[in-house]
């Protein structure tokens, strides 16, 4: 996201001087991965930074495991 | 004489370091005030619409760089392993066919049965081979659901494979060059109070 990036906006069909409403927005910093494929929802392509960067170590740890227990 | 993984550890402790370093400096960075929202409204009161005004740049670069040796780490902490057991096995250090030692991670399933990757591992046994094949990361899923917790939007979990985050330098074309990319964070309320009169 960018200076003046528009994050949020409500269109009225007519002219609504007393609008008056909630709006909760979430960011995350998150990395930018690739979709694993076609059936990953659109922002699938993206995850937040420390669980997928905790899953890159647990997968790299379960091989350093399961390599190191066949040696003899 | 038993394998030595120490250094493989030492790696995986390293990388371990760098994200509690990204998660210390993250976290330090949103406890400021990071962003504030502009609310507009138009001359006719039928759009409204708020902008972004970015009070602390995040450090992203920096972020980057530690992320990316957060990964190397882990990349490292794979082929000591392998240079381990090609100590091990071959009872000499360095190992034969030291040069071109290297855990093969493989971008696709038929990948692994090519010629430049199993000179990478031809010295090991075939135990540890056949254990190489059957962990390789290219073909594990996995499934988590990590976006947005606190609002239950992810409710589907999705699947990604690591193997393209783990393959060497060589292997990862144009991408080598980049910086890993980041979307933004934070969590802003807007009360109503706050909204365009």
């Amino acid at each position: 996201m960018k200076q003046d990036t528009e994050v949020f906006s409500v269109t009225c069909d007519r002219p609504t001087p007393d609008m008056n409403c909630k709006v909760r927005i979430d960011f995350m910093i998150a990395l930018w991965h690739g979709k694993r494929d076609a059936s990953t929802p659109p922002w699938g392509d993206r995850t937040e930074f420390s669980p997928l960067l905790r899953m890159l170590g647990d997968e790299v740890a379960f091989v350093i495991d399961t390599v190191a227990s066949s040696v003899s | 004489m038993s394998l030595d993984l120490s250094s493989v550890e030492a790696k995986m402790g390293r990388a371990a370091d760098h994200l509690n370093a990204l998660k210390d400096q993250v976290g330090s960075w949103r406890k400021r005030d990071v962003y504030a929202l502009v609310s507009h409204v138009n001359p006719q009161n039928t759009v409204f619409s708020f902008t972004l005004n970015i009070l602390n740049e995040p450090p992203l670069q920096d972020w980057s760089l530690i992320i990316g040796d957060c990964i190397s780490n882990l990349r490292c902490a794979l082929d000591h392993l392998i240079y381990a057991i090609a100590v091990h096995e071959s009872n000499t250090s360095p190992p034969p066919n030291e040069d071109a030692l290297m855990f093969p991670i493989c971008d696709g399933p038929t990948a692994f049965g090519k010629k430049g990757v199993q000179d990478r591992i031809k010295t090991l046994s075939l135990p540890v081979r056949t254990a190489i094949e059957a962990s390789r990361t290219s073909d594990r899923i996995h499934r988590f659901r990590p976006f947005f917790p606190s609002c239950g939007i992810s409710t589907t979990p999705i699947s990604i494979s690591c193997s393209a985050w783990l393959l060497p330098q060589s292997d990862r074309g144009s991408s080598t060059y980049r910086l890993i990319r980041f979307l933004v964070p934070n969590e802003i309320f807007i009360p109503a109070s706050d909204m365009p009169k």
